[in-house]
């Protein structure tokens, strides 16, 4: 069984195409990382990560995080996104309070109004 | 997880800055290589991949400085420099690779959904709270002949 986390290299094509040119020296970066594939039951299976890098002089940031896996059987190929639950309930959540929020605000200024 | 590292020095060759950023990121590089992939594991007919997400961040500064002559005193200088780095990583989702076919399951974070939830909640209350104490005192007001405002005016004169 292959290791797919080695020789990991920047996605060739479509919309992983990492940055190149005169965008490399950009401090602020974002490309798809694809591992090694692994052979398993007649399939091929591809991980990708994304990698987003922020540069400024002495020094670096950056947040590797798992974008997809590309299942290849045969001549189709599948990518299966890999979603962060966490972060999307936390955003909601967020979204949910503030909607909430806002709406009080706005009907006790109308009552307010009102009464006036 | 977490990992600082850091080192100051004083006069300080100009090789030394070259060997903290690569001390840094040799640190750094360590922690990109097996972060958010893990090694499969095989379990029976079934193939697991763990997926984490990884931030990590690296920083460092130098400066120097000449002190003025005093009392017939030769000046002295000073250089230092000094860095820093830290990263955090924590489980996403595991890739299941079984005969069936692929698929990804998530590993939601309970901790942060809770706190999540918990803020959520209180912001939510705050403002019900605010709402129902702003409608009682007005209605109150109202029935004694002026508005909440009026009445902290009186209060305060």
């Amino acid at each position: 069984m292959a290791d797919g986390r080695v020789n990991e290299r920047p996605a060739k094509g479509g919309q992983g195409e990492p940055m190149s040119g005169r965008w490399a020296a950009f401090p602020l970066r974002s490309e798809e990382v694809r591992g090694d594939p692994l052979s398993l039951y007649g399939r091929q299976v591809t991980t990708l990560k994304r990698v987003t890098r922020v540069r400024w002089p002495g020094g670096v940031w950056e947040w590797h995080r798992p974008a997809a896996v590309e299942v290849r059987e045969g001549a189709t190929v599948r990518r299966i996104p890999i979603r962060n639950t966490t972060h999307a309930a936390t955003f909601a959540a967020m979204a949910v309070g503030l909607l909430i929020g806002a709406s009080v605000l706005r009907a006790g200024k109308a009552r307010g109004r009102n009464e006036r | 997880m977490m990992a600082m590292t850091g080192m100051t020095q004083e006069r300080t060759p100009a090789s030394a800055s070259e060997t903290l950023e690569r001390t840094l990121n040799q640190a750094l590089s360590s922690v990109r290589a097996d972060a958010v992939f893990g090694r499969p594991i095989e379990r029976g007919a079934t193939v697991v991949i763990p997926c984490a997400e990884v931030m990590i961040g690296m920083g460092m500064g130098s400066g120097g400085g000449r002190s003025p002559a005093m009392n017939g005193q030769q000046t002295s200088s000073g250089e230092g420099l000094g860095g820093g780095g830290g990263g955090r990583g924590r489980p996403v989702a595991v890739i299941v690779i079984g005969q069936d076919g692929v698929r990804v399951q998530p590993v939601p974070d309970v901790t942060r959904l809770a706190l999540a939830g918990m803020t959520t909640a209180g912001f939510m209350a705050f403002w019900l709270v605010r709402l129902l104490a702003g409608a009682g005192g007005r209605g109150k007001a109202k029935a004694r002949g002026g508005s909440p405002g009026h009445l902290m005016r009186a209060l305060r004169s």
